[in-house]
């Protein structure tokens, strides 16, 4: 254990001295722990075990799909961004920068200050705290919102003082009919009251005058959201500069899988599913720290890293969660009683039958008949 | 406490260890004797493989259950009953589309103590999961990943992964129902990378869909390579734990 510092000095075998003093034996200080430690978990599963029994559902089928289709719990995270952003964005480039940020934690945080304890630096505690209740109200918002709740809290308030009425969302309403720059401020007001995140791209509309638009050749005189940016040209895919005239089939077939000879960005969807939830993943905890080092919480790079990790693992255990518990039919968000139980699914659930007979062991004393075949 | 104390006169378990093994077999197997005095009790460590993972003295901090709630440990130890649940369960399982199920089917309703079997290997690997996020969870919070320990978080971080996997391609093997959507979801998730995706997908799964080859890929990659992988990697990491001078703790 004792770091061996060579013993020069007398000063130094004093201080060996002491952390000696400091120290048990591992026989039989630590292995009891462990045997006792090793002992309760058996038991506990053990019983587990006994009274909890693994799910087995009926046999797989291809062309049974349960509703809701879930993954392991543990990716269950994954599943659920998933539903909030572009699938490559949610389902590895995410989870790669994830790794790779857990990885590089103790080269950015160098510092050896409160190693060692439980929270050992002058704000770890309230760091904490803050990080866990700004992630935690963020990502229920996101997905709230994602989810259009809002909009369906609002429309249902009267039903809070017994009228049956239903109110006309606010980003349906327009209090600036006949304003002089009614097609600015419009736009601007829908955008504040967008109902989710899809809608930037599906229902979000805006239409500017423009006189020139340059190299478009014969156009409307109009700029519209999201008509004019469905198809915006990309450098080197043939509309600029050289056109390949079709595909490039001198390319290697690899190359063309990379390469974007025929592909342009679609402007609306691009906002929807990537450059919004990246401002969230990125905006957000950048803010966090931002906030935490404006009122003098967060000094150092372990602050840093304590509000980060602290949001990371809330919402890895909150995303978790919201699939678990709150995807229901088609990933609907719903309460989670109203979250399908698949086990009891008539679809899949597990008809018993007895096993063919080559799998029937031949022990006299166990009562199980085997089909034929 | 009982490096402190002065060794005691013999005891009952003096007399005992006299009785049972102060013969020629007993010592030729365990070399030390009776771990009653600091130099026994070093020496128990010192000479035994298994516990010669640990060093033979420790700070005292650090057997405080409430330092690392032995949760690293707890990990181990999962894995450990994972890979004796798991034998035995290989006894019984061949990973083909026609007889996994079946096979399973039987494990439980044919097999005394299957069923046993079959949930602890399930309810353990759940808790694996959740230790080792636990474990990762202390060891950030107590800050213990500092100098010298970088490297150690980064082979944990690997371990992680590892986990996560072994519990991923576990996950196929029953062959229901629940394996199969569960795994074509996750698998449909690794589908989504930009460029590579589709093709990683097709190496995991061996097809377009999860059908037999994706069972035998998940077999093979869940009983010898990834526990091997783990294996190295813990090998690793409690290595390191050692050579970067026991636990973290305040300087
Ligand atoms: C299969 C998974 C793992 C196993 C079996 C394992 C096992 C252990 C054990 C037994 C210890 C000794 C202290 C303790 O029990 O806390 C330890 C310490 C440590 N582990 Fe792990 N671990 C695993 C995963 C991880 C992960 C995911 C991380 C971090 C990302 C990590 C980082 C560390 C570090 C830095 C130490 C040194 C702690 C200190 O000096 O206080 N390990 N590990």
């Amino acid at each position: 254990m004792a770091v061996a510092a060579p013993a020069g000095s007398a000063r130094e075998s004093v201080r060996l001295k002491r952390e000696r003093d400091q120290e048990v034996l591992v026989w039989p200080d630590l292995v009891f722990i462990e045997f006792i430690a090793a002992v309760l978990f058996t038991i506990t599963f053990v019983v587990l075990a006994t009274f909890f029994n693994a799910p087995l559902l009926n046999k797989a089928n291809p062309n049974v799909t349960p509703n809701p289709s879930k993954a392991p719990w543990y990716f269950m995270n994954l599943q659920e961004l998933l539903l909030h952003m572009d699938k490559g964005l949610a389902g590895v480039i995410v989870p790669t920068m994830l790794l790779i940020g857990l990885m590089v934690i103790p080269y950015v945080d160098r510092d050896n200050e409160g190693q060692g304890t439980w929270f050992g630096t002058v704000n770890s505690v309230r760091i904490t705290f803050f990080s866990f209740v700004w992630s935690g109200v963020w990502i229920s918002w996101l997905i709230l919102w994602d989810n259009g709740s809002q909009v369906l809290v609002y429309q249902h308030l009267p039903q809070l003082w017994g009228s049956n009425e239903r109110l006309k969302w606010l980003g349906d309403k327009n209090p600036f009919k006949g304003w002089p720059v009614e097609g600015v401020l419009k736009p601007i007001w829908d955008f504040i009251f967008l109902p989710n995140r899809l809608a930037i791209r599906d229902t979000w509309h805006w239409s500017l005058p423009v006189p020139f638009q340059p190299g478009a050749g014969p156009h409307d005189g109009r700029l519209d959201w999201p008509k004019d940016f469905l198809q915006i040209p990309i450098p080197l895919n043939g509309t600029w500069g050289w056109n390949w005239g079709g595909k490039p089939n001198w390319m290697p077939g690899w190359l063309q899988h990379v390469y974007p000879y025929n592909s342009d960005f679609s402007l609306p969807a691009i906002t929807a599913e990537w450059i919004v939830p990246i401002i969230a993943m990125v905006g957000l905890p950048a803010l966090m720290i931002y906030i935490l080092h404006k009122i003098g919480w967060a000094h150092t790079v372990r602050d840093a890293m304590i509000a980060l990790f602290t949001g990371f693992i809330v919402v890895y255990f909150a995303l978790t969660i919201v699939g678990a518990a709150f995807r229901g039919k088609g990933q609907a968000l719903v309460p989670p009683y109203r979250v399908p139980n698949l086990e009891k699914d008539p679809s899949i659930l597990r008809q018993v039958e007895p096993p063919p007979s080559h799998l029937v062991l031949a022990d006299p004393r166990v009562v199980v008949r085997a089909r034929d075949g | 406490m009982a490096m402190t104390e002065q060794p005691k006169g013999p005891g009952l378990g003096d007399w005992l260890y006299d009785r049972l093994f102060h013969n020629y077999i007993w010592s030729s197997v365990f070399r030390s004797g009776y771990p009653n005095t600091p130099r026994n009790q070093m020496l128990a460590i010192a000479t035994n493989v298994f516990l010669h993972l640990h060093p033979t003295r420790i700070h005292k901090t650090h057997v405080k259950i409430t330092h690392t709630y032995c949760l690293g440990g707890l990990s181990f130890f999962m894995f450990l009953g994972l890979t004796v649940t798991g034998v035995m369960l290989m006894f019984y399982y061949v990973p083909d589309v026609n007889r996994a199920f079946n096979d399973v089917q039987a494990l439980e309703t044919n097999v005394r103590f299957g069923m046993l079997i079959r949930n602890l290997h399930r309810w353990m690997a759940h808790a694996m999961v959740l230790l080792v996020l636990m474990h990762m969870m202390r060891v950030f919070y107590t800050g213990a990943y500092k100098p010298p320990r970088e490297f150690n978080w980064v082979v944990g971080v690997i371990l992680l992964v590892l986990t996560l996997l072994l519990s991923f391609t576990g996950y196929l093997l029953p062959w229901d129902q629940l394996a199969l959507w569960a795994i074509t979801v996750g698998t449909n998730i690794a589908g989504a990378a930009p460029i590579l995706g589709g093709q990683s997908r097709l190496v995991l799964i061996g097809g377009f869909d999860v059908g037999p080859n994706a069972l035998i890929r998940f077999y093979t990659l869940h009983v010898i390579a990834l526990p091997l992988l783990a294996a190295i990697f813990m090998s690793v990491h409690f290595w390191r734990i050692r050579r970067d001078g026991g636990l973290a703790r305040p300087l």
